[in-house]
């Protein structure tokens, strides 16, 4: 007797194992029992087509087709004729429908939930399937260059303002462009004291300064094609996603040493399909920009060239060579990609140490010209053209473009080779693009199996266009607004507060808080740098430092610069023998030039300074590390001017 | 003669129920005991009675065990369970009651007395 489990509705273990069992085990083969029953052709051609039509589980279908045989083999035995037994049965046909039916009605709970389970897992692998051809007949059809777009402008740049043509030679020459000529290891001073930072070297540090000299003699050609080119108005190199497509001599410069012929252009990501790669390969995100960060080496390349210009006494090529550093920003935030926007504005930076170091030792030795050409050098481009958000907002569309298909109406779902795109994008974001293989490779084998569930939960292109849209023009509108005017980190919020299923735009809108602060530090650099040296020119022709900034508008500076903090005009204090250029400061308020006062571990108020003015580890904040977002906690002034630097 | 399809619905169970009530039976077994017992009236088509034991071992009116015969070949044989023993005693008398009711109303060679109806049959809807 089989056991019967408590309230299972007829379940036992004997029914169960025999559901289990049924489609393997030879004890349920009913085909053989009826061929081997012995019973004629025409009588087993009519228990086969009642057992089959059943459409019974095997372990039925058996039991079924035992009790027939048993039928017909008994009424033989009563003297019967086959012919009669047939006749006698009735339609096979309905047969089979009663006996399923009846059977049907006896299957245990268990069979009658697993039957139940099965249709609906059937109905959802149909369903999945449907869903899964839809998804895998999608493909993206890029239509709008978004990469001309970009180099529409520098392709009207006319040759002779292209600063290109002038470093494309000594570029080559010297593998400046992502070579190892690029960098330039004479000119940083590694000390043997783990306590003190690497820096620029200068000229008391003996064989590391003689080594630095030896080098720069060497690439005098370099230093003077960068001296030139720095003061063309424009670099003119156009972006490319995919570098064969620079001339051969273009390429030799911007990529010494690498066989790019032989190397393949694509992302190469295992597991991605080829056609992915290559809609990402040619997509703005693939825009390669070996001579951007070249501007970085080579700024810093001019820092040590200039403390040996000063060593010679030769003041025209300081001047020449800071001149060349500001050019490099300029050059360098020409295309509106936002990494080239902001290698400018650090360059930009390194200009203002530049000038600082050496006006703030040698200024009186510089002539007038030549103090009023640096004044000129920091002036000449608006802090504010650095950073360019329109860029951005096409490199977001481009992806969109090549994730999506397209409709013709702005609209689109989202594809395979999307989906691959995002994958290698997240990677990209990520730092952490693999080779998949082990668990990593099966569990990318899982998330392509799923994908397809996308559909249901990515929002379409239309609305996932719009949404970035959106964002974008309320970035542009309140990026370049002064920063107690509005807080950016309202539109983070808002990207912050979508739903997941707008985790593409999450991940692809820029860190603008971050951003905006960099470009307004320059903005405020920019703005105290003009007002000092103005100062400093006001007093060769004066014989002391004006008392108030307005003192300078018109014969020495064309108009005060803008706080970027509130918006008002930088502030100008004359001091006993000096002066400062400040800003109101992280919180906004007028301290009368008092310091933020910053130590290793974080900040102090001047309020603490007068509680422990010896501490040697207080120091004013550096102009370059003014941060908005400490504010709240720091009372005191931004002092751009005298800029406070260790290096 | 042969019974419409409703009625063998309804009677047919009755009367495989009382076959079994003698003692277990093979389902050809029944097939021809159905047939002359009842002179034909009850000849099931097998497609029917198959179906009908299978129903009635799922209500667990009748079990079956498949074993050998006296001619040495293995065969089902279905025997009435307790239950299938309660349900066939109170198709008797469901169906007594029936009969004397038909007779009543003259459908029936057998007419009896009004007085002889027993209570609670419901026929046409009213109490008979």
């Amino acid at each position: 007797m089989s056991q019967v489990f408590p309230d299972s509705g007829g379940l036992t273990f004997e029914a169960v194992w025999k559901i289990i069992r049924s489609p393997f085990s030879p004890e349920f083969d009913w085909e053989t029992q009826l061929s081997e029953s012995g019973l004629p052709d025409r009588v087993q051609s009519v228990v086969y087509l009642v057992v089959q039509r059943s459409g019974l589980m095997r372990y039925e279908k058996s039991a079924v087709a035992e009790d027939l045989i048993d039928h017909f083999l008994d009424g033989e035995e009563r003297g019967v004729s086959f012919s009669k037994l047939i006749a006698e049965f009735g339609q096979p046909e309905t047969a089979a429908t009663l006996i399923r039916s009846s059977k049907l009605r006896s299957r245990p709970v268990f069979s009658k939930i697993l039957r139940g389970g099965m249709w609906a897992g059937l109905a959802g692998i149909l369903g999945y399937l449907g869903l899964a051809a839809f998804f895998h007949m999608g493909k993206p059809n890029p239509s709008v260059n978004y990469l001309f777009d970009l180099n529409e402008d520098i392709a009207l740049i006319a040759e002779e303002d292209r600063a290109w043509n002038v470093y494309r030679e000594s570029w080559t020459n010297h593998e400046f462009s992502e070579g190892p000529g690029g960098r330039f290891e004479e000119i940083y001073f590694r000390s043997d004291d783990p306590e003190e930072d690497m820096r620029y070297v200068r000229s008391d540090d003996g064989e590391q300064w003689d080594r630095a000299v030896e080098k720069l003699r060497n690439s005098q050609d370099l230093l003077d094609a960068l001296r030139e080119g720095a003061m063309k108005p424009s670099l003119g190199v156009e972006l490319q996603s995919n570098p064969m497509n620079y001339s051969p001599e273009d390429r030799a410069a911007l990529f010494p040493g690498r066989d790019l012929e032989e190397a393949s252009q694509t992302f190469g990501v295992e597991g991605i399909s080829e056609h992915a790669d290559q809609l990402l390969t040619d997509s703005l995100v693939g825009i390669l920009l070996p001579h951007i960060q070249s501007f970085r080496n080579a700024s810093r390349i001019l820092i040590v060239d200039t403390r040996w210009a000063i060593d010679e006494g030769d003041f025209e090529r300081a001047t020449q060579n800071i001149e060349a550093t500001f050019g490099f920003a300029r050059q360098a935030s020409e295309s509106p990609v936002l990494v080239c926007g902001l290698v400018g504005v650090a360059v930009y930076g390194i200009g203002c140490d530049l000038t600082d170091e050496i006006l703030a030792t040698h200024e009186s030795e510089f002539s007038d010209d030549q103090m009023r050409r640096i004044q000129e050098a920091v002036s000449r481009d608006p802090a504010m053209t650095f950073i360019k958000l329109h860029g951005e907002r096409a490199m977001v569309l481009d992806i969109l473009q090549r994730v999506y298909t397209d409709d013709g109406n702005g609209d689109g779902r989202i594809t395979p080779d999307g989906m691959d795109v995002l994958t290698i994008i997240q990677g990209m974001l990520a730092h952490e693009i693999e080779q998949a293989g082990g668990f990593e490779g099966f569990m990318q084998t899982v998330k392509r199996a799923a994908a397809p569930v996308a559909l249901a939960f990515m929002p379409g292109r239309r609305d996932m266009t719009d949404a970035f849209n959106m964002m974008f023009d309320k970035a542009e509108d309140n990026f370049y607004r002064p920063l107690y005017e509005y807080d950016i980190a309202e539109i983070e919020e808002e990207v912050e507060s979508l739903g997941h299923e707008y985790f593409l735009l999450k991940q692809l809108v820029p860190a603008y808080q971050q951003i905006r602060l960099a470009m307004f530090r320059t903005v405020g650099n920019q703005g105290g740098m003009e007002m000092a040296i103005a100062a400093y020119r006001y007093r060769r022709a004066y014989g002391e430092f004006p008392e108030t900034a307005d003192q300078l508008v018109g014969e020495f500076l064309d108009e005060i610069g803008e706080d970027p903090v509130d918006g008002s005009q930088l502030k100008y204090k004359r001091t006993e023998d000096s002066f400062i250029v400040y800003s109101l400061g992280v919180d906004a308020d007028d301290d009368g030039g008092e310091a933020v006062l910053v130590t290793e571990g974080g900040f102090a108020s001047p309020g603490a300074m007068n509680i422990s003015t010896a501490a040697d580890d207080l120091h004013p904040q550096r102009a370059g590390e003014f941060s908005f977002t400490n504010s709240q906690e720091n009372d005191g002034d931004w002092v751009i001017w005298p800029r406070y630097s260790d290096n | 003669m042969k019974l419409e399809r409703e009625l063998m619905r309804g009677a047919g169970p009755t009367a495989v129920l009382q076959l079994l009530s003698r003692g277990e039976m093979y389902g050809y077994q029944l097939v021809e005991s159905l047939a002359s017992e009842s002179k034909g009236v009850f000849k099931l088509g097998q497609s029917t009675l198959y179906p009908m034991l299978y129903n009635m071992e799922t209500k667990g009116l009748v079990v079956s065990t498949r074993k050998e015969g006296p001619n040495g070949r293995k065969r089902r044989y279905y025997r009435l369970t307790t239950d299938g023993k309660k349900r066939l005693e109170k198709d008797r008398e469901q169906w007594a009651a029936l009969v004397k009711a038909m007779g009543a109303f003259g459908v029936t060679r057998d007419r009896p007395s009004t007085a002889d109806l027993p209570g609670g049959l419901i026929i046409g809807g009213s109490t008979a």
